[in-house]
């Protein structure tokens, strides 16, 4: 808004350039919020990266974007389970771990998605929160033993898509 | 109409100071209730993690570079900031120093959410309320309602007598109207993404979809209704259909206001449902909608209402 008054020894800013400077500024701001915003449509359409880390607060809205469909398995979360030396094995949860439920997740799937970096975090994790963990020998990945159908959740049997030594292949 | 006086009409018609004033305050509020609630464990727990996790987003790279980019900076650096935000709010809140005060709160409270947001998971209830905080700032939103105007009367001056919700300016519409022009770009930017990461087919609107998300969130958060609700196939289409629809054509509200008073009860009535079934609160976005109620009118209809009351000594 025009600020009253304010102007230095010699010269007062009148009312008209203070409204057009500030209907200016304005505008500018205006143009670059929606631009920014609408900016992140376009990266959405192509539906191959996300803008966020780059324009925060400017971010793409894909909420519960991805189609599912009859029979799939619902990907809810994981079980971890840790096989020591001796053979003897425990479950890991989310709660041992002291994670949300959203970085147990993110940091399991990047794990096997083989992002770089991810199975050193892993283990990091492994390493620092699990009981007894320096004769863990491996974390198994279980994935969640529901599916989806028409008339709601069905069990089906779990499966293990990845093993993760803890000590790096080297 | 030429193009400059069409973008004067829209974005400068005169607009009542209680609105924004009144938006100041529920934005303020939200955004305080939500850093005392929410972001004080939340920047407890970042601090938790392993810092491989830490990638700084953008946005905070202009005030980071003291402390570099590998790690986080200390953590009495992030707590100060979070305890001279939450003072800045409440400075904007009861409207001291209004635009300074409010300036700041939104920036900090852009660099806490993104500090928060540099270890990887991020959510998208807040980016809506920081934008709409930084845009509130920039109008005169401490004009009315606020320490500042009480001070102003009291200074007194060259000042003119107008009823509260009746005085207006050119420059009071503007916040609220950017607001309602963010809301449609958001819910289609929603409605985009349901399309492309489907190869551009209604495959998201199946039914089946929504069904899986009901499961899915049931296992993550222990939600029994959502489990429970994932049974009725043919009622989640329907409610998926609506769901597209809805976003694709809420843009409509831009030029034909009126719509507004279809749009607003289903858009709370879908948040509202998201909160309860799926446990996804966007409490940000539910108080933000306020931004299509003219509240100043609301209030005068309200208090120019009759009501019917019994004459003393009648027998009631």
């Amino acid at each position: 808004m025009p600020i009253e008054g304010g102007g230095r020894t010699g010269y007062v800013m009148d009312r008209s350039t203070r409204d057009r400077l500030y209907r200016t500024g304005v505008s500018i701001f205006v143009i670059g919020m929606l631009a920014a915003q609408a900016s992140t449509l376009l990266v959405t359409a192509t539906a191959k990266s996300v803008l966020r880390s780059k324009l925060y607060p400017f971010i793409e809205y894909p909420m519960y974007g991805i189609a599912h469909y009859e029979g799939e398995r619902v990907t809810a979360t994981w079980h971890l389970e840790g096989v020591y030396n001796d053979g003897h094995t425990i479950d890991i949860s989310q709660e041992m771990l002291n994670l949300s439920i959203w970085d147990y997740n993110r940091i399991i799937q990047a794990t096997m998605a083989s992002q770089k970096g991810a199975a050193d975090a892993f283990r990091e994790v492994m390493r620092e929160r699990v009981p007894g963990s320096a004769e863990l020998q491996q974390v198994r990945i279980k994935s969640y033993a529901i599916k989806v159908t028409r008339h709601g959740p069905e069990e089906i049997p779990s499966e293990v898509p990845m093993t993760v030594p803890m000590t790096p292949a080297s | 109409m030429n193009l400059k006086s069409s973008w004067n009409k829209f974005w400068f018609s005169p607009a009542p100071y209680f609105d924004l004033a009144f938006m100041r305050i529920v934005a303020v509020s939200v955004q305080l209730f939500y850093l005392i609630d929410s972001q004080f464990p939340g920047l407890d727990y970042v601090y938790s993690l392993p810092v491989s996790q830490y990638k700084p987003l953008y946005v905070l790279w202009a005030v980071l570079w003291p402390w570099g980019f590998s790690s986080p900076p200390p953590s009495e650096v992030v707590f100060g900031l979070y305890g001279v935000t939450v003072l800045l709010g409440f400075a904007s809140l009861f409207g001291i120093l209004t635009n300074l005060s409010m300036i700041l709160f939104s920036i900090g409270s852009i660099l806490l959410m993104a500090f928060v947001f540099s270890f990887g998971d991020y959510h998208h209830p807040e980016a809506l309320m920081l934008l709409a905080l930084l845009a509130i700032s920039l109008g005169p939103c401490g004009k009315v309602l606020s320490v500042d105007s009480f001070l102003a009367r009291r200074r007194g001056g060259a000042l003119v007598s107008v009823p509260l919700l009746e005085a207006s300016s050119p420059y009071a519409g503007w916040p609220i109207r950017l607001i309602q022009c963010l809301y449609p770009l958001i819910y289609i930017s929603a409605a985009v993404a349901k399309l492309a990461y489907n190869h551009y087919s209604l495959d998201w609107a199946n039914g089946y979809t929504l069904q899986y998300y009901f499961i899915q969130d049931s296992i993550r958060k222990d939600l029994p209704l959502a489990l429970w609700a994932s049974q009725f196939h043919y009622i989640l289409w329907f409610g998926q259909i609506v769901v597209l629809a809805y976003q694709i054509t809420y843009f409509l509200t831009v030029p034909y206001p009126k719509l507004r008073w279809i749009y607003l009860p289903v858009g709370f009535t879908f948040h509202m449902a998201n909160y309860l079934i799926l446990y996804a609160p966007f409490p940000q976005w539910i108080a933000l909608l306020g931004v299509y109620i003219p509240w100043a009118v609301a209030f005068k209809m309200l208090a120019s209402k009759q009501v019917q009351l019994k004459v003393a000594g009648s027998g009631a």
